[in-house]
């Protein structure tokens, strides 16, 4: 695992400063400041309600925030760089979101299509790929009713992995799932990650970060309040809170 | 009546009257839908503003009888041909509640799914096109045709301002041989026909969509 000292030869891919939102009076983030680095697995986790989810989605834009900057490859995004920025990042959400008239196939192909204007050939050859690389190349004709969540899951990662994207966000991606189908999801998730695709993944699966990610930040109150390698992490020698939160989640 | 003027009677209902009926109600069918869904996406879409002046416009064509808005469209506005004047009443009227159930089908939808849209880099039409719109059409398909067939009615209602369809055709051959009795039977059933096919293939759309995207209809 690579040190804080050599991170910084490495490609930085997002780099978040000083963001603050709030919903009303309800101050939601409070000066985030967070940093990915290319081929990273970073997972945030931390209480309901701190914030987390809500970080996720101002990095593509779709929460507005008040204050801070997020750069992406060099990029400062703004109102006007957000849809091109959103075909390089890629995200997965809690409840899939597929869309439920196109087939499975279709959902994977649509935005390669008709945003990015690809070739109908090579993104079907690529998503044709990609289906069997997550073990659903029979399911690539069927309707998103007829599949699992955990399929459903499955397809919608190869939605964003479609796109070709330099980073993918994942919104807990397996909280909605029965037990049995999240480890297929994780399965998926962890050979991503082995294959260097640079991941920031909002989760309770601890059993996941400990195995996979290269950093763990955890999110309290509407920021960051430790980010380390795992090891160090469940070590428990951290922040009172952190110790608090992982002396909760082993006894369960 | 003799066998005779029954058979001039259909051939007048088919050849004048239906043709013209037919005329009419495509038209304004394929109009009402586009404006319907253009104003439904509008509405949808909450600008304070635009949204306050289109409630107050939906709300006062919707507030008036058809046969009061085709007089006044005929009489205080500078539209002087029958054609015209019945296809843009029936266009107004129409696109008024298409675009309450399509809004309605809109508002319906999860955000996750505008989200979805968004986060592979679509813009708003984009995300209506290709993600929202194909969505609400099938959801909204029974009350899309409901309203389909209130327009195929609603044409027999242009005879008053003078335009030559089924219902008016029928009147001049009940005018040359009497018996209203029969012919303004066989002109229901004309209608029946029309809007009892539309029914049925509505129905067999609705099923299809349906079973596309829930599995059961």
């Amino acid at each position: 695992m690579a040190s804080q000292a050599n991170n910084d030869k490495r490609e930085l891919i997002l780099e978040i400063n000083d963001l603050h939102k709030s919903f009303g009076d309800f101050e939601v983030l409070k000066g985030v400041n967070f940093k990915v680095y290319k081929g990273e697995t970073h997972v945030i986790c931390g209480p309901s309600g701190s914030g987390k989810s809500t970080a996720l989605f101002c990095i593509n834009g779709l929460e507005k925030y008040q204050k801070g900057e997020i750069i992406f490859k060099n990029e400062v995004i703004t109102r006007h760089n957000v849809r091109k920025i959103r075909t390089k990042v890629g995200i997965v959400f809690q409840h899939f979101e597929l869309f439920p008239h196109l087939t499975a196939l279709d959902n994977v192909m649509i935005a390669p299509r008709k945003i990015l204007k690809q070739d109908y050939k090579v993104v079907k050859k690529r998503a044709e790929e990609l289906f069997k690389k997550v073990g659903l190349a029979d399911r690539m004709n069927h309707y998103p009713y007829q599949l699992s969540g955990g399929q459903k899951q499955r397809v919608a990662i190869i939605r964003c992995l479609a796109m070709e994207p330099d980073l993918i966000l994942f919104d807990e991606p397996t909280s909605a799932l029965d037990p049995e189908m999240i480890k297929e999801v994780l399965e998926v998730m962890k050979n991503l990650a082995l294959d260097g695709m640079t991941m920031i993944v909002v989760t309770h699966e601890l059993g996941f970060a400990k195995e996979v990610a290269n950093y763990i930040s955890f999110f309290e109150g509407g920021n960051i309040v430790e980010t380390r390698p795992p090891d160090e992490f469940f070590k428990g020698d951290g922040s009172e809170r952190t110790k608090l939160f992982l002396k909760n989640i082993i006894n369960v | 009546m003799e066998l005779s003027k029954h058979l001039i009677t259909w051939r007048l209902l088919i050849v004048q009257g239906l043709p013209q009926t037919l005329k009419l109600a495509l038209v304004s069918l394929a109009l009402s839908f586009v404006v319907g869904v253009l104003l439904g996406v509008i509405r949808s879409r909450k600008w304070i503003i635009i949204n306050q002046i289109l409630g107050v416009y939906l709300g006062v064509i919707r507030g008036i009888p058809f046969l009061l808005l085709l007089l006044l469209i005929y009489f205080t506005t500078p539209i002087r041909d029958i054609f015209i004047a019945s296809v843009v009443t029936l266009t107004v009227f129409n696109s008024s509640y298409i675009s309450e159930i399509i809004a309605g089908g809109i508002d319906g939808l999860s955000q996750g799914q505008f989200k979805a849209g968004k986060s592979l880099g679509m813009n708003g039409i984009e995300v209506m096109c290709y993600v929202i719109l194909p969505q609400v059409l099938n959801l909204t398909m029974p009350a899309l045709l409901g309203q389909m067939v209130i327009l195929i009615k609603g044409t027999a209602t242009c005879s008053a301002i003078g335009y030559v369809e089924i219902t008016r055709t029928g009147t001049v051959a009940m005018e040359a041989f009497g018996n209203p009795q029969i012919i303004y039977i066989y002109v229901m059933i004309l209608y029946f026909v029309m809007c009892h096919a539309l029914t049925v293939i509505g129905r067999k759309l609705e099923i299809k969509g349906k079973l596309k995207m829930i599995g059961k209809a």
